[in-house]
């Protein structure tokens, strides 16, 4: 029972600090608001404020245990001396007793239900992959570990800050709680919204229609991070709403603040600010000035600063893993983030658009998870256009509905889901009994057990009841086991790998549970070449070389240069130079570039076949390799060794002394060739100067039959298996 | 320039470009390396390279084709123009080469029957109609002498008529499924 206490010692002291830090902030703006809505905008304006402080903290490596319950109690003992003797906050108009019951008691049967599968171990797939992950990592060093790449700590993490705070207290369910608090405070937050706009019945509706949704409550339990994403939005739509009545600038240093810190918890909350900026903007009852902007938009850049400011120093990308077009770095490939964009973009398994709406409401198979069939009346929110509030709920919810055809995960619609709910409960309000016929019958096909006859078997949901591991009274490791397959690897792993070594894996692991870091082929620079190394005996063994041969040249430079475009990645296995028949020796002083993805040049000249240099963007005019000597060189042959990319048209270009390059041919003679034997070895052999020793490799992945045939050519030994996962070691 | 110095472009916007602009410039430039460390290229032997015969979906099967076959795993592998392996074998005595494949529905409506003949090492070995869409299994004698033990044997196949892809003239001649030689 210890750790239980620990676990919920570090949430509630996460949303304490949260809350008191909250209400020093609203007490300095002197902003007027009613009881219960109050402590709800205390706390998440609080959350914002703490994960920037925490952002900061592990900026300068100085986020230790001591720090935070510290500092966490000086901000409550402070929160509550300014408390003292504050006046009582009016209450917010009054809701009819019945209906007030009956969203109490559908709300605490959930709350419960809810809670203790928030309580129980975490085992959502991207909670114990990344979102953890890198909150552990954090934990270890004390702040942001600058050394590990991978896209998801390039990321915001604004609720990850959070989390660090609990987890520090009580590992990792007590993270899992603290977006558990988001997701109660979201549908109290409509509640006090009807309330206070003349829609009381309205808001209670939506209110258990969001917290019942059966996405909702799985991603709520979870140490994700939408719920924390669509509460922050939700209270800038809601605190706009409230400066239209008072036309405080006060209250748009806080709309501004919570603004930044949606885009901190998460990119896809990028259109909070740009929404709360035109709202000021285009308001009618208050006449726009630079004032009103500035008051906005100030709190919110510097809420921004941190996420952005961190990846511009150290990715040099401020808006990294995204846009490396823009900004070429050598930590993310461009052409990987394409791959993976698409990757998420498309529904995959349905066979057309019109199985969307069902997909999202009833089934839930093919796009993680399902908001529950009463969502299919969502039209009927169109009634509410009759009204002002109406309007901008539907506006609200086609503006944050847009990230959501970026990835195309039900989850992404969660930030919207709360105003086209709003707008149904408006729209239905005159309908004799529709309000809570409909919120009772959502609450009785939402109830897991219910959920479970009617959805795809493999529908993201919550599916049981885990009283007993919840608290702690049966083993957490069977539990874990169940959910996640790898977890059984976690001892062989700790046992064989040194501390601070890394193992690569093709797939995502669950990080948060393995005390090891693992380079994920798809997450960095650094795992896209250790996925290349190891594909290179099976998928582009260089086993064609592109001849360019020209009249002999005296030249300082050579370079090949494609002037074709097309959608495939020029890569080359090794370049090398000739004259008479005979390779130009190597030598340190030549000085190697390449455009695209420079700093990968060298690939193409270190003799290694289990290695390429590749554009790793789709081939463009004016891509290059380029050599240039220390002194002038004879040179009549230019030598391509690797697999053709056929859209690519590439020329020869020498260096001029007068500085100018120009071309000698674009006419290759493609010969394929039987290169030296031994590039298994050669792959593992590179793996480990990477510091790569140990490798997970599922049964799927494409080397494992040839790993499984051939291991003493590769020169690994297998260490263990569990679940179809293998577990080797680069002798 | 003039259009600088018209109102078309007020000062703002030129501000909004110029911090874009310098935003843009903060990528990191890859910069000149010099030559790497030069490795070794043999690194002792591969498993042993191709056998006497191989499946398509075989993990070392790219060892064995040398023209005209699709590239995408599976198992089954489209085989275009000139269709082309290789496979080694130290036994050489009563040699039968062997091969299945497939003429799939949607090519034989457009071609009819096709015949594929088969050569090893550039010697016509015999030839097969195909008179239906479906699966084909070919089996025959090799003469003695015509593969050498240890040596790499070329084995060449032609499909008569073959589809061609009224997109890009692209051609297939079947979807082959294994090759190679038995005892």
């Amino acid at each position: 029972m210890r750790e239980v206490a620990n676990i919920l010692f570090g949430a509630a002291f996460t949303v304490a600090v949260s809350v008191a830090l909250g209400a020093l902030l609203v007490v300095r703006l002197r902003l007027t608001l009613y009881r219960w809505e109050a402590e709800l905008i205390e706390f998440v304006a609080g959350a914002g404020c703490l994960s920037f402080l925490i952002a900061i903290l592990c900026t300068l490596h100085i986020a230790r245990k001591g720090v935070f319950q510290w500092g966490g109690l000086a901000v409550i003992a402070l929160a509550l001396w300014q408390a003292k003797g504050a006046p009582r906050r009016k209450s917010l108009p009054a809701v009819p007793l019945t209906w007030m019951a009956a969203f109490f008691l559908i709300f605490s049967t959930f709350f419960i239900y809810y809670f203790f599968n928030a309580l129980a171990p975490e085992v959502s797939p991207d909670g114990t992959g990344y979102h953890l992950g890198n909150v552990v990592r954090m934990w270890r060093h004390h702040g942001f570990d600058w050394n590990y790449p991978s896209m998801y700590a390039y990321l915001s993490q604004g609720t990850e800050m959070l989390f660090l705070v609990a987890f520090t207290f009580g590992r990792h369910s007590a993270a899992a709680l603290v977006h558990f608090a988001w997701l109660c405070t979201l549908p109290l937050l409509m509640v006090c919204w009807g309330r206070r706009f003349g829609f009381a019945k309205a808001g209670l509706f939506a209110a258990i229609l969001i917290f019942a949704s059966p996405v909702i409550g799985k991603d709520g339990i979870s140490a994700y991070n939408d719920l924390a994403v669509a509460t922050m939005i939700y209270a800038v739509f809601y605190l706009l709403q409230v400066w239209d009545e008072s036309g405080s600038s006060n209250l748009l240093i806080l709309i501004g603040l919570l603004s930044g810190a949606a885009y901190g918890a998460k990119y896809t909350a990028f259109l909070t600010l740009p929404f709360a900026l035109a709202w000021v903007w285009f308001s009618r009852r208050h006449f726009p000035n630079r004032r009103n902007l500035l008051c906005l938009l100030l709190p919110a850049l510097v809420m921004i600063a941190p996420w952005t400011l961190r990846n511009w120093f150290w990715v040099g990308n401020p808006f990294a893993p995204f846009f490396n077009s823009w900004f070429p770095n050598p930590y993310y490939h461009a052409g990987m983030e394409r791959i993976y964009a698409e990757s998420l973009r498309h529904y995959t398994g349905m066979k057309h658009n019109w199985e969307i709406p069902l997909q999202l409401t009833l089934r839930g198979g093919f796009d993680g998870g399902i908001f529950g069939p009463v969502f299919l009346l969502a039209p009927f929110g169109l009634l509410a256009l009759r009204f002002k509030s109406g309007r901008r709920l539907w506006l609200a919810a086609l503006v944050f509905a847009l990230p959501a055809y970026l990835n195309t995960g039900t989850r992404f619609l969660i930030p919207s889901a709360p105003f086209p709910t709003l707008a149904m409960g408006i729209g239905l309000a005159e309908v004799p009994a529709a309000l809570p016929v409909l919120m009772l019958f959502h609450a009785l096909v939402s109830w897991p057990p219910v959920l479970s006859t009617y959805c795809d078997p493999w529908n993201w949901r919550i599916s049981s009841f885990p009283g007993r591991v919840a608290l702690r009274l049966d083993p957490v490791a069977p539990f874990i086991l169940k959910s996640i397959g790898d977890f059984a690897l976690k001892l062989p792993i700790e046992l064989a790998v040194p501390s601070g070594e890394r193992i690569f894996s093709f797939a995502g692991r669950p990080e948060a549970y393995i005390d090891r870091d693992i380079i994920v082929s798809y997450e960095s620079t650094l795992g896209n070449l250790a996925n290349d190394i190891l594909w290179s005996p099976q998928a582009h063994k260089p086993a064609n070389a592109q001849h360019f041969k020209f009249l002999p040249v005296t030249t300082r430079g050579v370079r090949v240069v494609n002037i074709a475009s097309g959608t495939d990645f020029w890569t080359v296995s090794e370049m090398r130079l000739r004259f008479q028949g005979r390779e130009l020796t190597r030598s340190p002083a030549w000085r190697l570039s390449a455009w695209p993805n420079g700093w990968e040049v060298q690939l193409a000249f270190d003799n290694n076949y289990a290695t390429r240099w590749s554009t790793w963007e789709a081939i463009a005019p004016h891509a290059r390799i380029q050599v240039e000597f220390p002194a002038a060189e004879r040179v009549d042959e230019v030598v391509l060794e690797c697999e053709p990319a056929w859209s690519a048209r590439l020329q020869v270009e020498v260096l001029l002394d007068t500085g100018r390059w120009v071309p000698l041919t674009d006419t290759p003679e493609l010969v394929k060739t039987d290169f030296a034997p031994g590039i298994r070895r050669a792959a593992t052999r590179e793996m480990k100067a990477l510091g790569l020793r140990f490798l997970l490799v599922n049964e799927g992945d494409m080397v494992y039959a040839d790993m499984k045939k051939y291991p003493t050519f590769w020169g690994i030994t297998q260490l263990a298996e569990a679940n179809g996962t293998h577990f080797y070691r680069i002798d | 320039m003039r259009l600088l110095y018209s109102h078309f472009v007020i000062h703002r916007i030129l501000l909004l470009v110029i911090g874009a602009l310098l935003t843009v410039s903060c990528g990191r430039e890859p910069g000149v390396y010099a030559a790497p460390p030069q490795r070794s290229i043999d690194l002792g032997p591969d498993p042993d390279g191709p056998h006497a015969f191989v499946n398509m979906d075989d993990p070392v099967v790219d060892d064995y084709l040398v023209n005209d076959i699709s590239p995408e795993r599976g198992f089954r592998r489209w085989a275009f123009t000139h269709p082309e392996l290789r496979f080694r074998t130290n036994d050489v005595r009563h040699l039968i080469f062997t091969a299945e494949f497939a003429i799939p529905e949607v090519t034989y409506k457009v071609t009819g029957p096709v015949t594929v003949s088969y050569a090893v090492n550039g010697r016509t070995l015999g030839a097969i109609r195909c008179d239906h869409a479906g699966d084909f299994r070919l089996e025959k004698p090799v003469p003695d002498g015509l593969v050498e033990p240890g040596k790499f044997v070329r084995v060449t196949f032609e499909a008569n008529p073959r589809w061609i892809s009224p997109d890009d003239g692209a051609q297939l001649s079947f979807l082959l499924r294994s090759a190679g030689f038995i005892h």
